[in-house]
């Protein structure tokens, strides 16, 4: 890395070595990829997950979560068809388990989404070791959580007037509602999702067809690689439309959630309704999806040996990010309080206060959900914060543990939004508490069962890893990383000059000479591009100009 | 591209392309590079000569390769921003339509009129987002003329590294500055190996 | 002011990188201007203060009120980029680093200005009039939050908050200047990550005290990210026009290039956004609800005179920006940025605006030619000793961190 070029930096590991290693390990970035890792390896290591014999454990957790998943099917057949009443809920609770799950899953599909597409748009290059996964955990979550509001509708057979169709009164459906929303929202975000995770698997499935030695395997795989080859006239049209998609999952990923707390932010129910809904709802789910994220990943990067390329600084990053956004939503738990209070409006308060915070040892009228409310504050609020703490975003049980607690508290969090929030109506004689019944808790396994069954057989059958990416990121994959004469490397070529003054005398300036040599000496060639050159203000835009000619005499060295 | 004029090659007019009978239609010269850098230089070299119908292939998209190939830039984004309009004119109409002109009803007491719009931001965005990803998708396929059964390179043994770790540079018989014997020696004087004449036939 | 040419290294493995420093007494003719104007306002505001009448002091005071906003949330905006700066390790904001801390260094000032709204609070908050507040049963609730002691210590906190975090991330990066040793970028993140939850609180703090209590019985829960993607979106701003006045001037001459543009002006737009989706949340939730305690801050802001400015705030906060950031060219063409940049920098008084100004008794029926005179009077009164102050401390140390850890990083930057 040091080169002639860097070596009087004081970023240089020679100039730093006088100061404290402990501070200079601060500031070194550790790679992404650990142990000198090469291409080959990389291939070989994620595409060896498919190939090779299928392992013990995946079978035996196969066959415990697949008829966990078919449980579920046969319990929506009997909900089906024996109504929607075999579920707990009923007024004065008529939203109870059922769009928890679905606020649940849903939010944990979110991390998949930030990872892909929030993550490449900041070029947070540790993403690529994660993204892939988390992709398809985001689709096997939304899969889930399509399924209950789906079911809960009622009569299931009359589904499609969820369509934007009219019926057969010539009435089309309410756009009004936030409930229409969701479906748009809903069935975008998976579509979307589906599309851009394809879009990542081509180039992938691209290497396991140039691998495949199966008959089988030789043709499925090449068909789904659509026949890339690898080609940068291709790549170039493929980067612009996986930017494009990023750019376009980010703030889908952003509304999906925002409509979601619109179901209830729109009414005017104490709990509910709150304006900062929106944002809550999306930083919630990227806290409990990114807690997901890692409840897969840490087992997989250990069954599967993956530990140079989910490396510990990908471990440390995600319980930042978990850190981050539980505080986030504590922020938001506390504003939410605090207005409460704020507002004066006695329904408000008395929602929070009566029905969510008195409890047994405090308040001769305990809130009867007062328990939801404390796992919910504990496990997403105080859990987390543990992850202050450098050592613990180093041990993989810690996180692992609490990552534990935030799947548990997110969903408590949807449970005390929605179940607190109703089961005490305006008119205290139709007050009620909910109670789940079997099938409620059954379909909510099951659930489980069918997300992790999913997981499971996209583990054995896709590439887990995004290897193009991954290698995208390894040192050998810059072309100029032992360049000993200097390349422009060709962005200034469609704006061609460097930012700053173009006058013909700058003010006076002191050292300004001095500067001027010393950039250049220090940074050389790819610095002294953006160093005023008289000879490439004049003649913008020559393609050939910046690769050829135009390359300033920094480099000029050897 | 200036610098095409002083090239040897360039004097010459295309030659009618050399076919060996034996094997098949000559698809092109193709030649391996071992690092991301190597190939990255000599797809610079092979620019300046002015060829146009050849390519690089690598596992992973190279940066700035599209400057070293000097390819512009991608039309992908404007068939995204068509994608885009279509979606969000889609949404307008269907939102409003119904709400306002076939079948207009009054609910949670909002207007009729224009100024019911916030309500309907929700699936005018979903839509537009919606077309946009199906246009960013397909687009990409249809400018990458994907997906295809087949393609010649696929005949060359080695080229299965170029998934893994291997670089390639692939210049094409019907370029019109397709010498065999030139082009070969132009891959080896950039550090080519593995030069191989490629053929489309099964 | 300071010697410009401290090329004293003590450390001989380092290169004697000349400093960089920007030069104060170039800019005599802006500074006078400066100082001028300033003055002029103060005593404008002050003449106007003692003998106007007590409608006209009303309305001066909501207009020292509204500039006091536009610099507080300018400034509290640069801090957050230099805290997001730490917390994330951010290797392209390095060289525009300095002049958000400078930024930030108003704060050792800004609480003078405050001093005016802390003295007269009475006139701006109609809650702190015994009378009024007695016979309100809601906002005697609200007595453990809404009393002047409190409320006064609150702001004091604050601004003495913001002061005190401005000048350790100032103190920090300076002192790295000299030695380059990674132990200051280690203290930095180390002030950085407590702080960032304090920052959330004083800045909420901030925004429900000063602007939301202007309506005691309003309320909302947004308020504070709303009143904070505004002033991270202006700060933004400012800080590109900074950088490119700078640039103009001959200075950061192939430091900050037109990469660190581009990403400035992808940050711009991506809180151009983030504005519009915390703005619409708020609105749109609201306005569906149609619940009328919440609904009278949307109602006096958006009938009257003042409908206009509301639908406009619309399309120039949002739609103009964001269709103007979309373009790449438009972010790498550091020109168009700067014009966009002060585009914005004028819609975020806007948007203030239309917080504060419509709050006032006087102001119901609408924007009047006098109210603007009166806002910009105050502006100029705040802003131009802040600005020249801004400028002598712009002038104390070198105009980058030159000897950060990511400097190099930083200067090499490629989209």
């Amino acid at each position: 890395m040091a080169d002639a070029s860097t070596a009087t930096l004081p970023a240089d590991p020679a100039a730093l070595a006088q100061f404290d290693p402990v501070d200079i390990a601060q500031v070194t970035r550790p790679p992404l990829v650990t142990s000198g890792r090469n291409m080959a390896w990389i291939t070989n290591r994620v595409c060896g997950i498919v190939e090779n014999k299928t392992p013990l454990w995946w079978w035996i957790g196969f066959f415990i979560t697949a008829p966990i998943a078919a449980m579920t099917f046969v319990l929506l057949g009997y909900l089906i068809f024996t109504g929607i009443g075999v579920w707990g809920e009923n007024v004065p609770v008529a939203w109870a388990w059922d769009i928890t799950n679905f606020v649940f899953w849903i939010g944990i599909g979110h991390a998949g989404t930030l990872i892909s597409a929030i993550l490449f748009l900041t070029r947070q290059r540790w993403r690529t070791s994660i993204n892939r996964a988390a992709e398809a955990m985001t689709l096997f979550a939304v899969i889930c959580a399509g399924l209950y509001p789906a079911l809960h509708i009622g009569r299931q057979w009359m589904a499609w007037m969820l369509a934007p169709v009219p019926n057969q009164y010539a009435i089309w459906p309410n756009f009004k509602s936030p409930l229409l929303w969701d479906v748009f929202a809903v069935s975008t975000y998976f579509t979307v999702s589906v599309l851009f995770w394809f879009t990542g698997l081509i180039p992938d499935l691209a290497t396991l067809r140039d691998r495949a030695r199966g008959k089988y395997s030789k043709y499925v795989y090449g068909v789904l690689a659509l026949g890339w080859r690898g080609s940068n006239r291709n790549w170039r049209h493929y980067e612009m439309a996986y930017l494009l998609l990023a750019a376009l999952s980010t703030p889908l990923v952003l509304s999906v959630h925002t409509i979601v707390s619109f179901d209830f932010a729109t009414s005017v129910v104490p709990g509910w309704h709150t304006t900062i809904f929106p944002p809550y709802f999306v930083a919630g789910a990227i806290f409990g999806g990114f807690a997901m994220v890692l409840t897969l990943m840490l087992p997989a990067r250990y069954l599967f040996g993956l530990h140079d390329m989910i490396t510990a600084k990908h471990v440390d990053v995600m319980a930042k990010i978990i850190l981050l956004t539980g505080s986030i939503v504590g922020y938001a738990y506390i504003m939410e309080l605090f207005v409460a209070w704020y507002s004066g409006n006695p329904y408000e308060w008395s929602a929070f206060l009566r029905n969510r915070i008195a409890m047994p040892l405090f308040s001769d009228h305990p809130a009867p959900y007062w328990w939801a409310y404390y796992c919910m504050m504990s496990c997403n609020v105080l859990s987390p914060q543990i992850f202050w703490f450098k050592w613990a975003r180093r041990n993989v049980y810690v996180v692992f543990v609490i990552c534990m607690f935030v799947n548990a508290g997110m969903w408590f969090e949807r449970f005390v939004i929605i179940v607190t929030s109703i089961h005490r109506d305006f008119i205290p004689s139709s007050w009620g508490m909910f109670h789940p019944t079997w099938v409620d808790v059954c379909t909510f396994i099951g659930t489980h069962g069918l997300f992790l069954c999913l997981f499971l057989l996209f583990v054995r059958f896709l590439p887990m890893i995004a290897i193009a990416e991954v290698k995208g990121v390894l040192d050998s994959a810059d072309p100029h990383a032992h360049d000993e004469h200097g390349h422009d490397r060709g962005h200034s070529r469609k704006f061609g000059y460097a930012a700053g003054p173009q006058r013909e005398e700058p003010l006076p300036l002191v050292g300004s000479g001095v500067r001027r040599a010393y950039l250049k000496e220090v940074t050389e060639h790819n610095v002294a591009d953006h160093v005023s050159d008289p000879a490439k203000h004049q003649a913008p835009g020559d393609p050939n100009k910046d690769e050829d000619t135009g390359k300033p005499g920094g480099h000029a060295k050897g | 591209m200036a610098t095409v004029a002083s090239t040897p090659e360039s004097a010459s007019p295309a030659p009618a392309t050399p076919r060996p009978v034996a094997t098949g239609r000559v698809y092109g010269l193709v030649g391996e590079f071992d690092t991301a850098a190597e190939l990255y230089h000599a797809a610079e070299v092979v620019r300046d000569r002015g060829f146009k119908r050849w390519d690089v292939h690598s596992p992973f998209p190279i940066h700035g390769m599209d400057n070293a190939m000097g390819l512009g830039k991608s039309v992908v984004s404007y068939i995204v921003l068509c994608g885009g309009l279509t979606g969000f004119t889609t949404a307008v109409l269907l939102t409003f339509i119904p709400s306002t002109i076939t079948y207009p009803l009054i609910v949670q007491g909002k207007p009729l009129n224009f100024f019911t719009v916030p309500a309907f931001f929700p699936i005018m965005f979903e839509l537009t987002v919606l077309f946009s990803a199906f246009a960013a998708v397909f687009g990409m396929l249809a400018m990458n003329r994907l997906p295809r059964w087949h393609h010649p390179l696929f005949n060359h043994e080695r080229f299965a590294r170029s998934t893994d770790d291997g670089f390639f540079i692939s210049i094409e018989a019907t370029d019109p500055r397709f010498i065999e014997a030139d082009v070969r020696e132009l891959l080896e004087s950039v550090g080519a190996q593995h030069i191989t004449l490629v053929h489309d036939h099964d | 002011m300071s010697a410009a040419t401290a090329k004293a290294d003590p450390q001989p493995q380092t290169t004697a990188a000349p400093v960089e420093h920007f030069q104060f007494t170039n800019l005599g003719p802006l500074l006078f201007g400066l100082l001028v104007s300033g003055g002029a306002a103060l005593v404008i505001c002050l003449l106007l203060a003692l003998f106007g009448t007590h409608a006209l002091r009303e309305r001066l005071l909501f207009s020292w009120l509204y500039a006091f906003a536009i610099c507080f949330t300018v400034a509290a905006g640069s801090v957050f980029w230099v805290l997001v700066h730490h917390a994330t390790d951010a290797e392209w904001s390095v060289v525009v680093r300095r002049i958000l801390e400078t930024v930030g260094t108003t704060f050792f000032y800004l609480w003078v200005f405050f001093l005016p709204v802390l003295f007269f609070a009475p006139t701006l908050y109609e809650w702190l009039d015994p009378a009024v507040f007695n016979a309100d049963p809601v906002l005697v609730g609200k007595r453990a939050l809404l009393n002047r002691p409190f409320w006064g210590f609150r702001a004091v906190f604050i601004l003495a908050f913001f002061a005190i975090l401005a000048w350790l991330l100032r103190y920090f990066s300076t002192r790295q200047d000299a030695t380059g040793d990674p132990r200051w970028t280690v203290k930095l993140r180390q002030v950085t990550y407590p702080c960032l939850p304090l920052f959330a609180l004083c800045l909420t703090f901030g925004a429900v005290d000063w602007f939301m209590s202007l309506n005691p019985h309003w309320y909302s829960t947004m308020w504070g990210v709303y009143v904070f993607a505004g002033s991270a979106w202006c700060a933004m701003a400012v800080l590109i026009l900074i950088t490119y006045a700078l640039q103009r001037a001959g200075y950061l001459e192939g430091i900050a290039t037109v990469e660190h543009y581009h990403i400035m002006g992808k940050l711009l737009l991506s809180f151009t956004v983030f504005w519009a989706y915390i703005g619409f949340g708020q609105y749109f939730l609201i306005w569906y609800a149609n619940i009328p305690e919440e609904a009278e801050y949307f109602v006096a802001r958006n009938t009257e005179g003042w409908n206009v400015l509301s639908t406009a705030l619309v399309v120039c906060h949002f739609f103009i920006p964001f269709l103007a950031l979309c373009s790449r060219i438009n972010k790498r063409v550091p020109q168009r940025l700067a014009i966009i940049s002060i585009w914005c920098v004028l819609i975020h008084l806007l948007d203030l605006y239309i917080i504060v100004i419509p709050a006032a008794g006087t102001e119901k029926a609408g924007p009047t030619l006098l109210s603007f005179f009166l806002a910009l009077i105050c502006l100029v009164a705040i802003a131009a000793p802040l600005a020249f102050l801004f400028l002598r401390n712009l002038a104390k140390t070198a105009l980058y961190p030159l000897r950060d850890p990511r400097i190099v990083k930083s200067l090499k930057l490629v989209n």
